[in-house]
């Protein structure tokens, strides 16, 4: 297993978000976390990205414990090995598209040149020829995705994090991007974690896990 | 919608709507404080010319003209005014003699010192006391009855007395005047017009930071702000009702503000009175006040400019509340933003040499008009240096902050121009007042007249000096008296002419070769000093305001950023970059133009213009520096902000 959660808990004040939730993900699997708003399913997302530091419970990446890291290992996790894709509203605003996809990389000291050449790749490969330098605001909601998508893809990450990705997609723009994510990932063998409360999105997971007051229930479908 | 609902809603923001409420009420009591301070700066400096303005009634000229006294008894008085030192120090003697029974009187006494009578300041008191009878005793005869109070005194340092004389001990001493009143107003020429020509452009040049600071502080997070009315629009609210809601909103804000601004001006006059040196001593507080329609004006001014603020910036959610979501990006500034810039300092430069060819009031019109020009010039411009400051930080950038600070200013460089237009028309203020009428350099044929030590220099208006070892210099109306060069010698002297010619000018070589020109212009630099901490303080508060305010408009994505994977530092750096880059750009600009202000200034008034002085130039760049140190304090909120549980549900 890449990425193991055991018996995940979390509070935030009286609010107990997580009571013993867990998840494993295999290398290359992409796994939909489903449930309905408040189960906690964003939460066991954050725990398992190292976003968050669950109360208690342990996480482990690649055979290393990470629940338990500073703050700092747990940032160079997050920027080295995993990726992220949320709802929205994670694009710079003032970047334009091939920045924004280019950023992890620019972050990661790599050359101006090769990082924007990389990101264009990527936009590409995602179907975003010529919007290039297109601004954040003058996207649209499945371009926006996209971008956020190849920007999560671009360092080549073990693991995605996608939290409701197509959330504010319609049906047909939500698919595309599924497929794409999903058809990535398989492509460089990453795996991929998604937060979802709709089946149609669950479906191109290759399994599925049920997350209901903060616990994680029976698996709905095996690999 | 009545008043009260909208009430409601403006209350009912929770904990980030009271923050912001909180900020904008804390910038607007600064910018109003400040503001109100940098007015009362022209009511002290003539505030205290009046109240010594009695000192000059035999030879007053008002408004160009030679002017009497105004007549306000019918009994007159005989009256000389000579100015006298101690160690160097500037000392006043008034002799008087009463007419009548119902004399004029000078403020700050109540009534005309007898025959042997004086009156003197507490601080000439304090210096008879001190000093042995012999030096100072023969220039101050008399009992001493009565103590001068702040009417009649610049300051609580000013050594001045009132000698009561009879009529025929003053009858036949040169330049003795018979008056019927004494002046209470200062004349607004000569020496004042310096400092006058100079608190009016530098007033100007204090007022545009303050109102940048206004709106900074009325127009924080303003995009969570849009958001919540254009959700009130987006279910029915009409236009009218929106802006009701923003304009309660601000006016609640803002009219803490107002009171905030108020008590702080009241602290601050007070502090600034008790603190400030000029011309050797303290302000009164009462001359360090504006007006009471000037209070009244800028009290009410403070809310109502905030509220159009608002009101003025909600247009294109009153156009349509989904314009707050998808907003065209306005065309880049272009170099034509600079022509105002460029006409204002052209006309700044025209002032020298038309100088001789206008009358000293057209230039009084005309310059604070040009000063105007300039700085809305500066403020039009402001944003395209800081598109260029943009492109060479990106041209420049390897690592990702330093991109990410470019593209912010380039995206939107009138919001980053805001941001730091507090800081760069501060820095131009600083560079004024900190350079406006430099020392003039020494009059022709002042070294001829240079006085050797040992001597006393006597100038009897061509009277003949009947004193032990005078000798008469050839071509002048001078004696010079040898004496063994101490204070206490000096003093001796000084004081056997008093007796023998009481309106005789005596100078040695402790005094100040011109003390007004010599004094005025040295606590002109200081005063410059304390002006130019002021707006940079009103610089750091901007500059504090708008990197708060550029990190509460980009929470959300800082926050994911993080959450990605980026660390504190890299964001924190990139909000270094964006606004140092910006700050120094914009402030070198405005640096240049106050030095040309000040050098038209100066010369307009026919002094010579020396430059600003590494002094001034290290103050203004510490000011720079401390501002944006005390700016920078607002970085630590980085990670309070943009921690991911914090706008998760946002």
């Amino acid at each position: 297993m890449i990425l193991t959660g055991r018996d995940l808990h979390k509070s935030f004040g009286t609010a107990h978000a997580l009571r013993g939730a867990g998840v494993t993900l295999a290398e290359g699997e992409v796994v939909a976390v489903m449930g309905p708003s408040g189960s906690g399913k964003s939460t066991l997302l954050h725990c398992l990205a190292g976003i968050l530091r669950p109360d208690s419970g342990e996480v482990w990446f690649a055979g290393r414990r990470i629940d338990d890291l500073p703050d700092r290992d747990r940032v160079r996790l997050r920027r080295t090995a995993f990726g992220f894709v949320f709802q929205f509203g994670q694009l710079v605003p003032e970047l334009p598209a091939v920045e924004n996809v280019a950023l992890p990389l620019l972050l990661s000291g790599r050359r101006r040149r090769d990082a924007l050449a990389a990101g264009r790749d990527w936009l590409h490969r995602l179907g975003l020829d010529g919007l290039d330098e297109r601004m954040p605001a003058e996207l649209s909601g499945g371009e926006s995705q996209r971008v956020a998508l190849a920007r999560a893809l671009v360092a080549g990450p073990a693991v995605v994090f996608a939290d409701e990705p197509t959330g504010a997609l319609d049906s047909v723009a939500a698919d595309h991007v599924m497929e794409l994510l999903v058809d990535a990932a398989h492509a460089q063998r990453t795996s991929v974690l998604l937060v979802t409360h709709e089946p149609r999105v669950a479906a191109h997971a290759d399994r599925t896990v049920l997350v209901r007051d903060g616990r994680d229930t029976a698996p709905v479908g095996a690999p | 919608m009545n008043a009260l609902v909208a009430l409601r809603l403006a209350v009912a923001g929770g904990r980030e709507q009271r923050l912001r409420r909180g900020f904008t009420a804390a910038g607007i009591g600064v910018a109003g404080a400040l503001l109100l301070l940098a007015f009362s700066a022209p009511n002290a400096a003539f505030g205290r010319a009046e109240r010594i303005s009695w000192q000059d009634a035999a030879t007053a000229v008002v408004d160009g003209e030679v002017a009497d006294p105004p007549a306000e008894k019918p009994d007159g008085a005989l009256f000389l005014a000579v100015s006298d030192y101690y160690d160097g120090t500037p000392m006043t003697r008034a002799y008087v003699a009463a007419l009548g029974a119902d004399p004029p009187v000078p403020p700050g006494i109540d009534r005309l010192p007898g025959p042997g009578e004086i009156a003197v300041s507490p601080a000439l008191r304090r210096l008879l006391a001190a000093t042995p009878g012999d030096q100072l005793d023969d220039r101050f005869p008399g009992r001493d009855t009565m103590t001068i109070g702040p009417a009649g005194l610049a300051h609580d340092n000013e050594l001045v007395a009132i000698i009561g004389r009879t009529p025929d001990q003053l009858r036949g001493v040169g330049s003795v005047a018979e008056l019927h009143g004494f002046f209470r107003s200062a004349p607004r020429v000569g020496v004042l017009t310096i400092q006058a020509a100079g608190i009016g452009v530098g007033t100007v040049f204090v007022l545009v930071p303050v109102l940048f600071l206004l709106v900074i502080v009325t127009r924080v997070a303003a995009g969570q702000q849009d958001r919540r009315l254009a959700s009130l629009r987006l279910v029915g609210a009409t236009r009218a009702q929106t802006a009701l809601v923003a304009a309660t909103e601000t006016g609640l804000a803002a009219g803490a503000g107002t009171l905030l601004a108020w008590g702080g001006y009241e602290l601050g006059r007070r502090v600034l009175a008790a603190t400030v040196v000029f011309q050797r001593g303290h302000f009164w507080v009462e001359d360090v006040r504006v007006p009471g329609w000037e209070l009244a004006l800028v009290l009410a001014g403070l809310p109502a400019l905030a509220v159009a603020t608002t009101l003025a910036s909600l247009w294109h959610v009153q156009l349509s509340p989904l314009s707050v979501q998808r907003r065209a990006r306005r065309a880049p500034p272009t170099a034509w933003t600079a022509l105002p810039l460029g006409v204002g300092v052209a006309g700044l430069l025209a002032l020298v040499p038309l100088r001789d060819r206008v009358g000293p009031e057209t230039l009084a019109q005309l310059r604070p008009m040009l000063a105007l020009l300039s700085v809305a010039g500066v403020v039009l411009v402001g944003p395209w240096l800081c598109l260029r400051a943009a492109r060479g930080v990106a041209r420049l950038s390897r690592r990702a902050p330093a991109l990410l600070a470019a593209r912010r200013i380039a995206y939107d460089p009138r919001a980053t121009f805001r941001a730091v237009a507090a800081v760069a028309l501060a820095a131009m203020a600083a560079a004024y007042l900190g350079s406006t009428a430099d020392r003039p350099g020494p009059p022709v044929g002042e070294e001829a007249k240079r006085i050797p030590a040992g001597v006393v220099r006597v100038n009897t208006g061509g009277m003949p000096l009947d004193l032990p070892l005078a000798v008469h210099r050839p071509g002048t109306d001078d004696y010079d008296v040898p004496y063994d060069g101490s204070l206490a010698g000096e003093n001796r002297v000084r004081g056997a002419v008093a007796e023998l010619m009481p309106n005789a000018i005596v100078n040695t070589d402790r005094d100040p070769v011109d003390y007004h020109l010599e004094t005025l212009f040295a606590d002109f630099d200081r005063l410059g000093g304390v002006a130019a901490l002021f707006v940079l303080v009103i610089g750091a508060c901007g500059l504090t305001a708008g990197v708060i305010g550029g990190l509460a408009e980009r929470r959300r994505p800082f926050a994911l950023l993080r959450a990605s994977g980026v660390r504190l530092g890299e964001l924190r750096l990139a909000i270094l970059v964006e606004t140092v880059a910006t700050m120094l750009v914009t402030s070198l600009a405005g640096v240049a133009l106050g030095l040309v202000a000040a050098y038209a200034t100066t010369r307009a008034e026919g002094l010579v213009w020396t430059g600003p002085g590494l002094p001034v130039l290290a103050a203004v760049g510490a000011g720079m520096l401390a501002a944006l140190v005390f700016a920078l304090f607002a970085l630590p909120l980085v990670g309070a902000t943009t921690r991911h549980d914090a706008v998760r549900y946002e």
